[in-house]
This record gives C-alpha cells, structure tokens and sequence, in this order.
C-alpha cells in the first residue's frame, strides 16, 4: 500500500527539503513524490501527527540483543521489535554473545538470520579471540561477510594488541571501538566512585579509570594513523582528550549512551540495580559535561547501549547484579527529556542517523523524489506513555517502562514497509 | 508502646535524631533490667524473631540473641554455613521460606551493601540491619554512642576520632552518621589507602598521623584491621601498620589529658591497640559489650510495637 505522510517537516542537511514542511509519498520502498500538497489516491496509508518530522533512518551503534545464547533475554526478532518502535532502521550489535561473534560463520548466522526482519541488523565483529584482550580475530574474513566494525564490547584489551589491532584494521580500512576502561581501576567497582559511593558503602569506579585508558589509546592511534571510535564516554576528563585529539587532526569519533545525559549517581540511592550500569552512571558535573560535548559536536553519536537482562540477575542484591538498561525504546524520549530544547531537531538527527550512518559505512540518499525510503518519523511536541503493553522488549530492566515522556517515535518505513507505533 | 519512625532499622541514615534518643532512654531501662537478678522482661512474649547470619560473626549475634531473650522472644537462628544459600537460593526466597513459617522480625547481617534496603522491599517483616558488607551497622554505632554519653555524660560537643581501616569499615560509617547526629565532632584517621577519597564531602575531619588525632580528640575508637575484606594489600605488613596506627600506653602517656578508648571487637592484641590500653581504665571495651544487649533490645522492643 503507498504511504502518504501528511505535512512532514524533513530534517536531513543534505536534502533540498531541509526543513521544508511537506507531504511525501512512498510507494514499493522508494519515495515517488514530495509536494505542498499532494492528492490521495485513495488507497494511500495516511501518517498525519502534530509536529511530525521525518529524517533518513536512523542508526543505533551500540546494542546487545543477546541471540545466540541469550535469547531469554533478547533475540534477534524482538531485539529488530524493539529498534523498529524507538525510531531505528538499523542497529548495530556488539560481539559478546555466546559463542562469541570472532569468526565469518558467526557473523553470516547474524547476518542471514535478520534479513527478513524489519530493520537492518549490522554485526560488529570481536576485536580479539573470545574477547580476551590478547589476539586479534580473522577481521579482514569477517568484514567481508558484514562485520561493520570490531569490538572488544566491555572487555579490556592489552597495550600491545590495541596496536596490533589499530595497525591490522588500518589496512583493511576497518573501524575500532573501544569501551576504554582502565580494568585494575575499575576491579570490582560498583558504581562512580564519589560522594554516594561514599555513602553507600559501595565500591567505586575512579573519573581516571576512563581517561587513562583514552589517553593510551590516543597514543596509540597516533603512533599507528588510521581511525578509533570510542564507545560510551561518561566523563568530562575523557570528552576532553577527545576533543583535543580531534584537534590534533587524529580519526577518532566517540558516542554516548542516552541515558548518561539525563541520569546522574544520586539516583542509586536505594541501591536500585536498574541503575547499575557500565561505565556507572557519573556525578552532575560529568552530565553537565557530556550535554556540553553533545552540543560542541565533541560526541559524535548517541547510542542506547541496550543490554537486556532478565530477573535472575537483576533483581538480586546490588553487588551480585548484572550491569545494564535496556531502554531502546525510550532512546528518542530519554534525549529529549535530558537535553530539552537545547537540542535541535537538525543536531538531533546527526546524533542518531548522519553521523553513525557515516562512522559504519551506511550513508543514505538524502531525502529526495526516486530515492530509497529509509525514513524515520518523530514528534517533538507529542508525549508518549510507555506501558508494558507496549514494550517490545522480552527484557524488563528498564526504569522507563511506565514513564509519561516527551516525544514520541511515530514509526519508520524501510524495507518496503512502515512500522507505525500506536 | 512508643516507637520508632521507622519499620525497620536499616541504617543510622534512614533514624532522625529522636529515633536514637528515644533508643537510648529506652535502652537505660533495659539496662538496669540486665543488672537485676531476674534479667528477663516479657515484652516480646509471642513475638518470633529470626537472626539470619549470611556472614560470620560471634558476638553480634550472641548480642542479638541475648537480647531477643532477655525480652522473652522466641528465636531462629539461620547462618550461612548451614543455609540453603550455598545451594544456589536467592536472598529473597531464602528469607520468604523463613518469613512462611510465621517470623514476625528479621535480623540480618548479610556481606554486600544495600542488602537490606534491597529485602525490605520484598518483604513484609520489620528488619534490623546486623551489618550490610562495607555499609552500615547500626547497632554498633548506637552502642558506641550510647556508651560515650554514659562515660562522657553526653555526645553532643564531643570530638571523636575512628582509627584504621574505613575504606572497608560499616562501623566507621555508621558512627560517623550517628555521632554527627548527635552534635559530636568526628575524624577519621588511618593509612592513605585505607581511608575514601571522598569521606571529607561526610563533613569529617581527616588526619592521617595518629598522634595528632590523638592530641584532638576526647574519644579514640579503635577499629579492628579487616583483612578478610581486603581483597588487596592496602599496606605493607601488620608490623609497619602497627607502628604507625597502633595504640599504646606510650602514645596515650605522651597526651597531656585523658582520653576513652573503644574498640568495636574482636581486638587484635598488638596490632591496633596493645593489650595495657586495651585493659586500663581509659578503655570502655567491656561497657560497649555489655550495653549492645541493652541497645538491641531497645531497638527490638521499639519496632517490635509496630509488628501486626
């Protein structure tokens, strides 16, 4: 059936659109017509909202959906249920499934096992054999077979393999991502280490613990070139060397999980394990860091870092607790929530879609009559109410799972098809 | 039945300063009870009190259970050794199982913090905190304050310091809590390493030479040196730690005035206190032991109104 989107305001730098407020129809996956005001055909699926704007898909860099091995907690199909209802067409997984994604076979099980869903599934490839940290996997083997990057996921890696790895990717023309983390710091930790650590009785995780481990794979990258990506930044420390490398002319690029620019260490002071995460959640002067870098342009994309989790391991005393949030739904809301108007619709859409589409090679056609629809449309001035009704996740280790929030994700077409959420 | 403005005794964070003071009137009863011939009361006849030990310890839980005694309690005791708990149960199961048998109250120590914020909101039983891994231990931190306004005549104005081992102490944090509740002056003293970056944001004082905390303070608290809970070395040896942090009757005659000394126990003899201070008469070690009876069961027969 066409799609008609009723006085959609498009976001996308590229197009001759950009925000230009317009009707647009989309027939067999590809948009045939945007106009002022375009006549129904009568058979058209008409999408009309207050406030709609459409934007190319966009592009969560950092998920887990736990298949193979977990698929209690997530698989591959509810996972795509999940991505497709917060706004996403693609979504990138890490490799720390079990067995652990390091070899072409794992990665075309991911890749053939999702094309027929609803978004685009992208694996990352583990960075080293069984995620150990020590040797570098067949990389040029598994990027031909739809590895997009390679990750270490949260497991640390040693000095001399980090520029090994740095090194081999470079000739390959392949993308690191790093989690960095100094492990003998981190050892054990809890939670942020500061004044609620204190208070709470709980073993902190040092500010330090990040920058130096971003401060050594910095000097690496300088002394092997290529390109770095560091994943889910948390402290003002770590945003700066960033932004000094970026300075410097080097190829790095970073993201932040979501929920990091609107939740702050106060919050587990009811040793509330939904909040236990990986990096912790930091202090206010960190949050009010990464809002800064978000805007500056020092981050380069926003990532929901999902982790599914069932019962077993979180609702247990904190330190037996898993790390994690599985909030991918609300990514769109908790952004808006946490960044308010400060937030352009056009940086907005960099965030989610441009810059992570351009960091894994997934660029779009910019909005225009003839191209591909791989659309992603949302509202600012509506709200949404989450309900377990409408979570799509198997997982319930998400404190948003009844908020009241702002925004609302109004569905995607990609594939030849519109996912419209209710 | 007067009571707490609680249901549980989670921590010295979650009682005002009413709540220990009504403790410590009631615990001045008790402990003229403890001292009669017939050292039993029947306030908590009917009563069912479960003491869940998922952590070794010996004398908070004789304390406890004497004092659930003493105030005619019937008793369970449950330590981890002899639990299901190493058979895989979880926390909360482990306890509801306990809790179907008709409990009325729960003392728990338990080795992770949190632990018992974390039960009570599974549970429907009053809870007392015996000690939360590197949290809180309540009880203590009420005995030792009521043990320095039964020497001192009162808290309030008082400078106390904590000597050792607070990056891994509950007793540290609670009395920290509690005494700055009460009005008193507080500072901890040890090695760098065993003391948390942050304490001072607690409004403590830090001092790290032990003579000069000393020469400050009117009450010295000497903590035990946990090395079961250092999963690292956090200093060279003992012999280096006593040398500098252990106290002896040699340091105390160089201090131009008198000061108490306490000691949460057990007492390593020799390492952070010496055996002449630990016996003189500057030392309050016994007193502490005996008026934990007498705050626990305060404590016990104040939530103890709100059972039902």
């Amino acid at each position: 059936m066409p799609i008609l989107l009723r006085q959609a305001r498009i976001i996308d730098p590229k197009s001759k659109f950009h925000q230009k407020t317009c009707d647009i129809r989309v027939e067999n996956g590809v948009i045939t017509a945007i106009g002022d005001k375009l006549d129904s055909s009568g058979g058209d699926q008409e999408i009309q909202a207050d406030g709609l704007c459409v934007s190319p898909g966009w592009l969560d860099m950092r998920a887990r959906f736990g298949e193979p091995g977990f698929e209690y907690k997530e698989d591959l199909r509810s996972g795509a249920q999940v991505a497709a209802s917060g706004g996403f067409t693609a979504v990138a997984l890490l490799p720390d499934t079990e067995p652990v994604a390091q070899t072409k076979a794992d990665i075309e099980f991911i890749a053939n096992k999702s094309r027929t869903l609803g978004v685009d599934v992208l694996p990352y490839g583990a960075l080293t054999q069984d995620l150990a940290g020590e040797e570098i996997t067949e990389m040029f083997d598994m990027q031909n077979s739809g590895a997009v990057a390679f990750s270490n996921a949260g497991n640390s890696v040693k000095s001399g393999t980090m520029q090994r790895a740095l090194l081999y990717a470079k000739g390959i023309d392949g993308l690191i991502q790093v989690l960095a983390q100094e492990g003998s710091l981190v050892r054990g930790g809890q939670m942020h280490e500061g004044y609620y650590s204190t208070l709470l009785g709980l073993k902190g995780i040092p500010a330090h613990a990040e920058s130096i481990a971003i401060h050594r794979d910095i000097e690496l990258l300088r002394y092997t070139g290529g390109k770095l990506h560091f994943n889910l930044i948390s402290t003002a420390e770590g945003l700066d060397l960033i932004r000094q490398a970026k300075k410097d002319g080097l190829a790095v690029s970073c993201d932040v999980a979501a929920y990091q620019l609107l939740l702050d260490d106060s919050i587990m002071e009811d040793y509330n394990t939904l909040y236990k995460v990986f990096p912790p959640l930091r202090d206010k002067n960190h949050v009010e860091a990464m809002k800064a870098a978000v805007l500056d342009g020092t981050i380069d994309a926003v990532v929901s870092n999902h982790h599914p989790e069932d019962p077993e391991h979180k609702d247990v005393e904190f330190d037996y607790a898993a790390f994690g949030m599985s909030a991918m739904q609300q990514t769109y809301n908790i952004l808006l929530l946490a960044m308010g108007d400060q937030l352009s619709d056009e940086r907005l859409v960099e965030l989610l879609s441009l810059n992570p589409r351009a960091l894994l090679n997934q660029n779009l056609d910019s909005i225009a009559e003839g191209a591909e629809a791989n659309l992603t449309m949302f509202s600012r001035s509506m709200k949404t109410q989450f309900s377990s009704g409408i979570n799509k996740s198997k997982a319930r280790n998400n404190p948003f799972l009844n908020a009241e929030m702002p925004g609302k994700c109004i569905g995607i077409i990609t594939k030849g098809q519109a996912q419209i959420n209710a | 039945m007067s009571s707490l403005s609680t249901r549980h005794l989670l921590g010295i964070k979650q009682i005002n300063e009413a709540d220990i003071q009504r403790i410590f009137e009631t615990a001045d009863n008790f402990k003229a009870v403890i001292n009669r011939p017939i050292k039993k009361v029947p306030s908590l006849r009917d009563i069912t009190i479960a003491n869940l030990f998922f952590e070794n310890s010996t004398r908070t839980r004789v304390s406890f259970e004497l004092a659930e005694k003493r105030l005619s309690a019937d008793v369970v005791n449950f330590s981890s050794s002899s639990s299901s708990v190493s058979k895989g149960e979880t926390l909360i199961d482990t306890v509801k199982n306990i809790l179907s048998m008709k409990v009325d109250m729960v003392v728990m120590r338990h080795p992770k913090p949190g632990a018992h914020i974390f039960l009570s909101k599974h549970i429907d039983a009053q809870i007392i905190n015996a000690g939360d891994g590197t949290h809180e231990h309540p009880t203590q931190a009420l005995l030792d304050a009521f043990s320095i306004r039964e020497k001192l005549g009162d808290v309030a104005g008082k400078k106390i310091v904590i000597v050792g081992d607070i990056l891994h102490s509950r007793v540290a944090l609670s009395n920290i809590l509690c005494l700055q509740r009460l009005g008193a002056e507080v500072m901890v003293c040890g090695p760098t390493t065993l003391i948390p970056k942050y304490i001072d944001q607690l409004g403590v004082k830090v001092e790290h030479n032990l003579d000069k905390a000393l020469a400050w303070c009117d009450v010295a608290n000497m903590l035990r040196i946990q090395l079961e809970r250092q999963d690292i070395k956090y200093f060279p040896s003992l012999r280096e730690y006593s040398v500098q942090y252990g106290l002896d009757m040699e340091r105390l005659n160089r201090l131009d005035k008198q000061i108490t000394i306490m000691h949460p126990g057990p007492i390593n003899r020799g390492v952070e206190i010496s055996s002449d201070v630990a016996d003189s008469e500057h030392s309050i070690i016994l007193q502490q032991v005996e008026n934990g009876v007498a705050v626990r069961m305060a404590v016990l027969y104040l939530l103890a109104g709100q059972v039902g």
